[in-house]
């Protein structure tokens, strides 16, 4: 047995769905939302939240393994830029190792322009 | 440190080694659904069980709520192991604490760890955020 590809998970990241994540999550910083301080912050306007962009790789994670994503997965991300709604997402990764059952893959999360937003590496024990 | 946890923390009080309020978590079918309506994930691929990255942002979400954090904080990094899967209707307790606090570069920096531990002491699993937040915003707490 050995660890799958990861398929990417490419979405729409518009501010409706950034208003539904803050209400999901829960998370009201006002930066990511239509308030006067997201347009009086560092970048000008709202920005998606971290968490809802990495969301596609745990997606992604989740879609190969199933429960044992749930049971033993561990990632490590760093934001690499802001995502401003309304924006086209995809989640990629590769496959860093795979020893002892345990599969470790390195993400990127990027726009339809290539712009890096996150990077960051996932693993889970699938045998 | 210890806290009315109904009381926003000033983010300016904590300091590196705090050990925050500990604060209830039980995730209901109704929020794990909503949680996948709004991140686009399949609701039928979770029957039963959280989905790890929910649990990490319902970590991050009592945190905010405890903390009072000051305007355009940014979520920097995050870690997390899932030590086993929470199950749905689970209660377990949320453990924060604050990791790191410094500034670098006139920029504040913090880190909260936060360990979810079922009624057992199991421990579920563990996160760790890194957040930032430019210097002169630091003294402009809002809860």
């Amino acid at each position: 047995m050995s660890a799958p590809q990861i398929e990417p998970v490419t979405r729409v990241i518009d501010q409706t769905r950034v208003d539904a994540y803050a209400e999901a999550a829960p998370d009201f910083n006002p930066i990511h939302r239509e308030t006067p301080e997201a347009y009086t912050g560092p970048f000008g306007r709202p920005i998606a939240h971290g968490m809802l962009l990495l969301a596609l790789a745990s997606e992604a994670m989740a879609a190969s393994f199933g429960e044992a994503w749930a049971a033993s997965g561990s990632m490590k991300v760093r934001w690499r830029a802001p995502a401003m709604p309304p924006v086209t997402v995809t989640a990629s990764a590769e496959l860093e190792s795979d020893e002892d059952g345990i599969a470790t893959y390195a993400f990127s999360c990027a726009t339809d322009e290539g712009e890096v937003l996150l990077t960051a590496r996932a693993s889970v024990r699938y045998a | 440190m210890t806290a009315d946890s109904t009381v926003p923390i000033p983010f300016e009080d904590l300091s590196k080694g705090d050990v925050l309020p500990a604060f209830p978590l039980e995730v209901s079918t109704d929020e794990v659904r909503a949680y996948l309506e709004a991140t686009g994930e399949p609701v039928e691929r979770w029957s039963g069980l959280v989905p790890p990255l929910m649990l990490v942002a319902r970590m991050i979400g009592g945190l905010l709520a405890r903390v009072a954090i000051p305007h355009h904080l940014l979520h920097a990094g995050q870690e997390f192991e899932m030590r086993r899967a929470l199950r749905v209707d689970e209660l377990v307790e949320l453990r924060p604490t604050v990791t790191a606090l410094g500034i670098r570069q006139g920029v504040v920096m913090a880190s909260f760890g936060i360990d979810a531990v079922a009624a057992d002491e199991e421990v579920v699993a563990t996160s760790r955020a890194s957040v930032v937040v430019p210097r002169p915003e630091a003294a402009e707490a809002t809860s």
